[in-house]
């Protein structure tokens, strides 16, 4: 659906990550983790294309988004503004019953995807640890701005991004990060668990999505399964079929 | 203004417009439209582009998906059902992977039910003459010509004694950024590119030819509809303003046909 909504603030979070809040009470009832919106200022065409805002967290009619702090649709969010949203987008990520520990996994700077999927993990009484690997494009986020229910880990560079015990603890992994890193998942997967099930990794693939809704294929990837668009059949992957 | 607008004039299969604007989406259900078109599809799966695929520009911008695509049959066999309900024609657009792919993606349509017409997407590069030669031989399906700006002039005429029922004008200019060092060359979208298909439109116009012509490029309201049928163009294509805003499109389709209506 395509909605007009009014901000009601424009915050940098942290690092490269600006938040824009909304007032938006139908799309925040019904928006669910692993989806995200596309947005833009009304009667603007600069930026002219929709921009990807992914939501953090919603409360009581309120939607609080992130985006990148270096886009221009940041300058013209401002406070008051209309804001129209094509919303929601992208498959929702609905947690499996028998999933109570939850793996999220950070490489850099990607964590936005990943918030609003441990607020839905803690309210449905998951438990759940983040585990974030620094680069050296990235610090580390910071505790701080995450839900107190979270185990928060930290790694470097120079250690692997997840350890034998988180992955055998893990009923489900979620992850944002490169291809690389993405590579690096499934064989630690491999390794410790002997096997990567399906349905038991889900990754996050980064894609421009003009028109999000399946009709540009700018943001077409090719998984296991064949041509699939991200905007469609993701963001969230599983991770055999990338 | 005619409301009527037949693209396949003195053909054995017809295809009429009951709206003067198209499309370009695999659904549409939201306002009356003319035709729906698809994106280009090729023989095979296409594999997406390197990053970046999208590049901002002043007002627009620069994609470079490669014409990334399902392939043909993935897609009809998705879509088909909607389409034989269809009331509004459906047009496949086709992209050529080899120069020999024209004459099986045209007999992969010939057999697929809903499907109105073809649109062939060309390009400087590809033999304009044998392409289109190569589907009229396979298929008896209107077909409609989506030349380059480049040289949309040079080959309309060539297009249309080759097979070619109507011409659309046109594809999306190419264009280039540098980012981080490198030369990044797409298509350009964006209302700034209207100026330049208008003049296009125009000049094909001129030379009288005697078939329909379809505007594609920058349209984005309803006076720019307007402005390009009086430039010549008894149809529109629309694209990327839907992405943009679906709903003000929605609307300028809406008040097109209620001026027919009026």
């Amino acid at each position: 659906m395509q909605i007009q909504t009014r901000i009601i603030a424009n915050e940098r979070l942290w690092a490269n990550i600006q938040t824009i809040t909304v007032t938006a009470p139908d799309l925040a009832r019904t928006i669910r983790p692993g989806q995200f919106v596309l947005a833009r200022a009304p009667n603007n065409f600069d930026p002219y294309l929709r921009r990807v805002l992914i939501p953090l967290q919603t409360r009581d009619d309120q939607i609080q988004f992130a985006m990148d702090a270096a886009d221009p649709l940041v300058a013209r969010a401002y406070p008051d503004a209309i804001l129209d949203l094509l919303a929601p987008l992208g498959r929702a990520i609905h947690f499996d019953s028998n999933a109570r520990h939850i793996l999220l996994a950070t490489d850099g700077a990607r964590i936005a995807p990943l918030i609003f999927l441990a607020h839905a993990a803690i309210q449905s009484g998951r438990a759940v640890v983040l585990v974030a690997r620094q680069t050296n494009a990235s610090p580390i986020f910071p505790a701080a701005l995450l839900p107190e229910e979270i185990e928060y880990h930290t790694t470097n560079e120079n250690e692997a991004w997840m350890d034998a015990d988180a992955l055998a603890w893990a009923d489900a992994i979620y992850a944002c990060g490169t291809r690389a890193a993405y590579r690096e998942l499934f064989d630690a997967i491999s390794h410790a668990r002997y096997r990567v099930p399906r349905e038991f990794a889900r990754v996050w693939m980064e894609a421009a999505m003009p028109c999000g809704v399946g009709e540009c294929f700018a943001c077409a990837i090719e998984s296991a399964r064949g041509f699939a668009l991200t905007c469609q059949h993701g963001p969230f992957f599983d991770l055999v079929d990338i | 203004m005619n409301f009527s607008i037949e693209l396949a004039p003195n053909w054995k299969r017809g295809l009429t417009l009951n709206h003067p604007v198209m499309i370009v989406t695999p659904s549409w259900d939201s306002s009356p439209v003319g035709a729906i078109v698809t994106p280009p599809l090729t023989a095979r799966l296409r594999a997406r582009a390197a990053d970046p695929r999208v590049i901002d520009l002043p007002g627009g911008f620069l994609l470079n998906s490669r014409a990334a695509n399902p392939g043909v049959s993935q897609f009809v066999e998705q879509h088909q059902r909607a389409w034989e309900k269809s009331v509004t024609p459906i047009i496949v657009a086709l992209a050529a992977q080899a120069a020999d792919d024209w004459a099986k993606l045209a007999a992969r349509l010939e057999r697929a039910p809903g499907v109105s017409g073809i649109e062939l997407h060309l390009n400087p590069v590809v033999d304009a003459v044998s392409a289109i030669q190569q589907t009229r031989a396979a298929t008896d399906l209107p077909i409609l010509t989506k030349l380059d700006l480049e040289n949309a002039r040079a080959i309309a005429r060539a297009c249309l004694d080759a097979g070619a029922n109507a011409l659309v004008i046109s594809r999306a200019p190419r264009g280039a950024r540098v980012i981080e060092g490198k030369i990044r060359r797409g298509r350009m979208y964006g209302p700034f590119v209207q100026p330049m298909v208008l003049n296009a439109l125009n000049e094909i116009a001129a030379l009288k030819l005697g078939a329909p012509l379809i505007a594609c490029g920058g349209i984005h309201s309803v006076e720019d509809v307007r402005a390009f049928l009086s430039a010549g163009a008894d149809a529109v294509e629309i694209d990327t303003a839907q992405w943009v805003d679906a709903a003000s499109v929605a609307r300028l389709c809406e008040e097109i046909a209620g001026a027919r209506d009026d």
